[in-house]
């Protein structure tokens, strides 16, 4: 689900995940050191909803398609 | 033990089988024939003259075994055959009388190829053997499960207590939610955001005292339903309640009421058993919570 509904909390959204994903992406980031650092605030609980490896490539591809984030030397990259 | 504490022990033993490469496996072999053969002898393997091509034996049978366990059957069959007839060739020349001859070997349940049978009849044949097999894993399961029950806990290790298991099953969970999201089914209807009064909404779908009585204890136990689905969270809570409630539009044009309840129950356990019901009713009870199934309670002034 890429909006919240009755049983999709925010926090597990495409929307929610992606307002995450977009507050980490400060520098470029590989694919896979957004994964680390979303497993280890997942640990700590810094943020509470469990997403597989999968949602994590569909809320890229999201925020792709809205233009908030770019590809650049194989990482991703918030668009100025 | 019963027929389930036995298959829960058999599957606990496939697992041991199949990680276990060389020692281990010889290991769960000889404690196995330690309990299983009164006369069984290990051999173990000292310094330079090794086992002298002997892993075990029952002396006064004249009954000989060697065990192999690679990791890969499949990838090493030359070795393997070459092994069996190297082995016991080694073997005859240093033990006698040799009466019986097996080959055990750790095949992971996929059985062994045609050219190690006929070379274990061949030797069989050539040396008068009275008899000489391969033993496969199959062959040792079916040693371990003729033991008494306190050796077979040796060996496969203790069953799981299921008075120390959760509130929830959650293997049932898994299945009750597996067989529902497969039911063959496609009619939509938008979700409505209100949440009634639960005892409310039970009147109003005229439901008795006991079904009332089913849905509440249930819904003490959504919490597990909850933690199971934020851990699967792959929009699976939106999914279910899509089934839910495709299921109770479908069923509500025949019954009303307790039967079209338990007609819902029904449909959705995959089998009519207490374990299956009873969770569906939990699944249920948080659907009917949030009012995806069943009719929600008209206000006066409503329509």
């Amino acid at each position: 689900m890429i909006v919240p509904t009755k049983h999709t909390h925010f926090s597990e959204s495409l929307l929610g995940f992606g307002a995450y994903l977009l507050g980490k992406v400060d520098s470029i980031k590989s694919i896979d050191s957004l994964w680390n650092e979303y497993q280890n605030d997942l640990s700590k609980s810094q943020y509470v909803a469990k997403h597989s490896f999968d949602n994590l490539l569909l809320t890229l591809v999201f925020l792709y398609s809205i233009g908030v984030v770019e590809e650049k030397d194989g990482g991703v990259v918030r668009c100025n | 033990m019963n027929v389930q504490e036995r298959s829960v022990a058999r599957i606990l033993f496939k697992n041991k089988i199949h990680e276990a490469n060389g020692q281990a496996f010889e290991d769960i072999f000889t404690q196995t024939m330690y309990y299983a053969h009164e006369g069984f002898q290990s051999i173990k393997p000292w310094g330079n003259i090794g086992d002298r091509k002997n892993d075990g034996y029952i002396k006064s049978e004249g009954t000989y075994y060697q065990v192999y366990a690679p990791e890969d059957i499949t990838k090493s069959y030359v070795d393997f055959v070459k092994k069996i007839e190297t082995d016991f060739i080694g073997l005859v020349e240093q033990w006698s009388p040799v009466n019986n001859f097996y080959f055990v070997v750790n095949d992971k349940y996929r059985g062994v190829n045609a050219d190690c049978e006929q070379l274990i009849q061949g030797l069989k044949d050539t040396y008068k053997l009275k008899d000489a097999k391969i033993l496969t894993a199959k062959d040792l399961e079916n040693e371990v499960f003729s033991l008494e029950d306190d050796q077979i806990f040796r060996i496969v290790g203790f069953l799981p207590d299921p008075s120390n298991l959760k509130n929830m099953d959650f293997s049932i969970l898994n299945e009750v939610i597996s067989h529902i999201m497969g039911l063959p089914i496609d009619l939509k209807k938008e979700p409505s955001l209100v949440v009634p009064d639960f005892n409310e909404k039970i009147k109003f779908n005229d439901l008795s005292e006991v079904t009332a009585e089913y849905l509440n204890s249930a819904f003490v136990r959504v919490v597990y339903l909850n933690d199971y689905l934020s851990n699967n969270s792959d929009f699976i809570a939106d999914l279910l309640r899509d089934k839910l409630n495709e299921v109770y539009l479908q069923e509500k044009e025949k019954y009303s009421g307790d039967e079209l309840f338990w007609n819902i129950v029904n449909q959705l356990s995959p089998k009519k058993q207490q374990v299956y019901q009873v969770t569906v009713i939990v699944i249920m009870s948080k659907y009917f919570e949030t009012c995806d199934i069943f009719e929600e309670p008209f206000k006066e002034g409503e329509e």
